[in-house]
Order: structure tokens, then sequence, then C-alpha cells
């Protein structure tokens, strides 16, 4: 890792040192951030946190850093890192796939694992990261658990959700094109870009990703699970129900938790600082916790 | 402009430093990118605000990449409360820039990586937060980009466009949905412009009195300087209805080598709207050519006044 520095974290609730710079993946410079751990109680392991895409990455972001440094901070040593065309890292987004995405979440679990001496990885991830973590884990096998944060269950409805927020935030402004989400879905396939609320959708990942499905990609998944739903329902929506099922049926361990504080996932964070939830760092960790 | 990553692009990215600066609200994370070797360096560092340094389409990225390839040090980093930053954000206010955080990062370029002198630039609050600094730091601040600021303390538009045709026309023509968010609005706004009325400013009538008086103090500590600055704003952006307020005011009240300082330059339709991608990276590509010509053209008073329709700049990028 190139120009890596120490540093501390005060407000993690529990110190810990980062190391902060760039690591490759193909020809890109990925930026990645290792949180060192004071002592260290992951067994062998390290965590890797796979982020969101698109306005939800930005969404997400401020909670997957304190996430890591929280679990380097009870004694987990974590890892995150920015893909290709995403954050702080090189790539252009308009000729990303999802291919390339799992690919760079491969790099960041060799990274994580060699700077951390472990030999198994812990996956957090979040949103559209879950299909890419759960591709991950589908060519590896030193997947030890799984934390899933509200997981898109198939990448067409994540953009399919871009899309609406989109055209609500047209109507809000009084402008009504007249355009439905498969209008949208058209212009993206002729265009090969779409402009969405404050980013763009592209071609290259609606083609590679659209038919991704998160129980297929864990179809032979048993190992310990987290299904974190941040949604205001009280209970389980029948997606998260069905893939907690499915991993119990197979002798997996799985927990649970619902998170009644729903960000605005597709929207830019203007007036309000970046999400945080409490009660889902804590919902973490306590998971984390109790593998030991 | 190119919004595909260049060569000279990837290779500052590999040369980019993580750096840690203290400030009042803990430590501030960011990213110095060194300018490049192979062009003659500038001598200025370039820091872009945004919330998080990437904030939006990762616009703060790319620019910082692109002044660097042109002899720029560039610094982004995350407010305090946000990204990989220290501290708590609990609200966030257009009339409250975060002046503590980037004077921190002025003042930590200039110990740590002995920059000297700075350009700064940010959108709407951030723009406001680059304005802020010159009060402290003018006589090393080069210049300034300031897009389409939110100039009044309190959020919704200017008395007269409170209620305007098109307004009423949107509203009675416009979905359920939209009707709700409106009188929402509406009765907010209806609790602003009552404390406006009770506020009292010596020496300024109603219309001035909207001008926020943390403004007015940052407009003033830029007209004192010697600081160039560009205002970016859209024609039907109400951030540029309220702008019309300093520009019948504060602006006409300057004399000529102060107002030769200061560019206003307005676009067709609106800018500020975050939904539109597409503008925002016309936006970011005018600021950072701006600041670029800036530094190399030498300043003369014919370089400065309005220039409006920048139709060429706003057709010339897309996705």
């Amino acid at each position: 890792m190139s120009q890596a520095v120490l540093i501390s974290n005060r407000d993690a609730a529990d110190l810990c040192q980062e190391q902060r710079g760039y690591f490759p993946s193909a020809s890109a410079a990925l930026y990645g951030v290792y949180c060192v751990p004071q002592k260290y109680l992951g067994r062998d392991r390290v965590v890797v946190f796979c982020h969101a895409s698109g306005i939800e990455h930005m969404v997400t972001q401020r909670m997957q850093v304190l996430a890591s440094r929280k679990a380097a901070g009870t004694g987990f040593p974590a890892f995150r890192y920015d893909s290709r065309g995403h954050g702080d890292s090189t790539g252009d987004p308009n000729d990303l796939t999802f291919e390339d995405l799992v690919d760079d979440a491969c790099a960041a679990a060799d990274h994580a694992k060699a700077v951390s001496r472990a030999s198994e990885v812990i996956w957090v991830a979040v949103r559209f990261g879950c299909l890419v973590a759960a591709a991950a884990i589908g060519r590896r096998n030193d997947g030890a658990a799984l934390a899933l944060w509200e997981p898109v269950h198939q990448a067409r409805e994540y953009f399919r959700t871009a899309i609406r927020t989109k055209l609500f935030c047209e109507v809000a402004q009084g402008r009504r094109s007249g355009a439905t989400v498969e209008d949208c879905l058209s212009e993206l396939e002729a265009r090969g870009v779409l402009p969405v609320v404050g980013s763009y959708l592209y071609g290259a990942l609606w083609h590679s990703s659209r038919d991704a499905d998160l129980g297929s990609l864990l179809a032979t998944w048993k190992r310990n699970t987290l299904i974190a739903q941040v949604q205001r329902r009280p209970g389980l929506s029948v997606n998260n129900q069905n893939l907690l099922s499915t991993i119990e049926g197979r002798g997996g361990e799985v927990a649970v938790t619902l998170i009644g504080q729903e960000p605005s996932w597709g929207m830019l964070p203007v007036v309000r600082p970046q999400w945080v939830s409490q009660e889902l760092l804590t919902a973490t960790t306590e998971w984390l916790h109790g593998m030991e | 402009m190119d919004w595909n990553e260049t060569p000279a692009e990837l290779a500052r990215a590999w040369s980019e430093q993580p750096v840690i600066i203290p400030s009042q609200s803990g430590e501030l994370h960011g990213i110095f990118t060194p300018p490049a070797a192979e062009v003659s360096p500038t001598g200025i560092c370039a820091i872009l605000f945004s919330r998080n340094r990437w904030w939006c389409d990762r616009l703060s990225v790319k620019a910082a990449r692109w002044l660097a390839s042109r002899g720029f040090s560039c610094l982004r980093f995350d407010y305090h409360g946000f990204g990989e930053s220290e501290g708590v954000c609990s609200e966030i206010h257009g009339d409250r820039p975060f002046t503590e955080d980037g004077l921190a990062a002025v003042q930590w370029m200039r110990k740590a990586f002995a920059q000297r002198r700075f350009v700064l630039s940010g959108f709407c609050l951030d723009g406001r937060t680059a304005l802020s600094i010159i009060k402290h730091e003018g006589d090393t601040i080069e210049a300034v980009v300031c897009s389409s600021p939110e100039v009044t303390s309190y959020p919704g538009d200017v008395l007269n466009r409170v209620i305007t045709l098109e307004k009423t026309r949107a509203f009675l023509l416009g979905p359920v949905t939209f009707k709700k968010v409106t009188l929402q609005r509406a009765v907010r706004r209806c609790f602003n412009l009552l404390r406006l009325f009770l506020e009292k400013r010596a020496g300024e009538d109603l219309i001035e009195r909207q001008i926020s008086a943390n403004f007015k103090r940052d407009f003033q500590a830029l007209v004192r300087s010697k600081t160039r600055c560009l205002f970016l704003q859209g024609r039907d952006d109400p951030q540029y209805y309220a702008f019309q307020l300093v520009e019948r005011t504060l602006l006409a009240r300057l004399n000529a080598e102060q107002r030769a300082r200061i560019t206003v330059e307005v676009w067709p339709g609106r800018i500020h709207p975050l939904d539109n991608p597409g503008t925002l990276r016309k936006v970011i590509a005018r600021t950072i050519a701006w600041i670029d010509d800036c530094v190399r053209s030498p300043h003369s008073v014919r370089h400065s006044q309005y220039t409006s329709a920048m139709t060429e700049i706003a057709g010339g990028a897309s996705a």
C-alpha cells in the first residue's frame, strides 16, 4: 500500500489505527483503508466492507467508515475500499462491469488478508455491494461470514429504484416528463448512459449485472449470516425472509436485525448529514462478537 | 471536457497522499494531489470544498487530478462529521459554512506542504465556505469560485418571488404530490418571513435585510482583499433571484477596482438542482477552467463584469 499513514480516530468510541493508501486491481489504483485493531479478537479473520453503488455509496459511506473503526476498535481487523470508478479510486464508471466490481472485491480481500495475515474473510456488504460480495464469495473459498445491510436482491430492482427516484424528483420540481421507468431503461439501453439523481447509470453495469440475483449467487452459502433490514416496515420483507429460510435450510446460522431508521437511499444528502445508525453499528458489532 | 480519465490524471492519482488535518472538530481526512512533475508548477494550491471529498459524481476527484496534471497542488477533504473525518455534523444550513474546517485545511497545507498561495472553490454551501475563508486568510487567497451560493439566512425565495405567475400555474397544473410538497414548503416559509420582518439591522431596508449578515461580512472581506472571485449562477435558480439583491446593493456600491475583481457569470436555466448530473459537470468544468485561466492570465479590469448566456460552456459537456 503506498503512502500509508497511521492515525487515530477518537470518535470511533474505541481507538484504532488506520493505514490509508492505494492498492492495485487490474490496471486501476483502488483507495483502501486498513483499520488495525489494538488487540486481535478476529481469530484469523479480517472484515472486508463491500460498498454500495452510485448515490447510495455517498449515503452509506459514513456508516462503513464508522463500522470499520468500531470493528477494529473492538478487536477485528477491518478493511474498506473504493471500487474502480468509485470514491477516491481511479477508473471510469462508464465502462465498469459487474465483473470488474467483483474483481475489485477479490483484490480488496486479497490485500486485506495480506496486511492482516488473516486466512478468512468476514464480508460486510451494503445494498448493491451485497450482490458483489456474494459473487466474490462464490469465486473464493475463504468466506467466513457475511453481513448484508439492506441487501439489493435483484440488480434489476436497483436500477429501477434509481430511475423511480429521478422521476419523483422531477415531479417534486413541478416537471412531469411523462416517461416511465421502462422508457428510461430503454434510453439506458440505447444511449448507454442515463442521468439519475446526482449521478449516472451506465449501460456496461446494467448489461453485466441486470440478471444478478442474491439468492442465486448465494446458492451454496451456509455460513454465519447477518441480515440487517433497513426499512420502516415492522417485519422482514419477503425477499429477506426467503433468503433467511434458504440459508437456515442449509444449516446456516442467520441473525436478523430490523433497523427502522431508513435513509433516502437514492437522494443526495444535501440538507442532512450523511446517514448514521447507531443501532446498525451496534447490531453489526454484536454479531461479530457473537461469532467468537 | 473529457470526463474519461486521462493517463495524466491516472498518474496523478497514483501519486496522491492521504493526509490528516487537525481541526477544532477533530481530525479531518483528505487527499493531497501533488502537481505533475512534467509541467511547470503554478505555485498554487487548489482546495476543492465538498461535504465528503467525492460528494456527488466524484467531481472533486476529477477536478483535483485535472488541475494537478496542469501544475496545481490540490487538496480535497471531508468536513467534520462527513466521510472519514472525525466529529459529528448534526445539521446543515446554507448560511452556516464550514469555515473552521476550511481554515484548518489552508493552515495545514501551509504548514505540512509549504503552500503559500491558494485558490478555493465550492458549490452552494461549499462555495460559501470558500468565500468565508477570505476574512481570515485574504492575503494568501488568489481566487475563489463560489457557485450558486445561498445569500439569505433563510431557506426559500426572496420576497418578490414568493408568489409568481409561473409558480401559481405550476401549482394549479401540477400533480397532487407536487401540491402537497409546495404547501408544506409554504407553511415553513411563512415562519421564516415573519422572522425577517421582525429582524432589525441598522441602515438596511427590508430588501437588503434579506441578505444574510454572514454573507455580507464575507463579501466585505472579499472586497477588502485582493482576491478574485467568480460567482456562477443559473438565471432561473432561486439562489440567483436572491443574488440579484446582492447585485442591486453590495455590488452596485463597489468602485471600479473592486468591481473588476469580481465576475458574475449567469447561465441560462438552472444550475442548482443536484439531480441533474450533467449540469454539475458543466459547473465543475467551468470552475477548473476559470481557476486555470485565472492563475495563468494577469488580472485586468476587462476580465471582470458580467458574462451571460454561457451557452458554449453550458452545451459543451456531456456524460
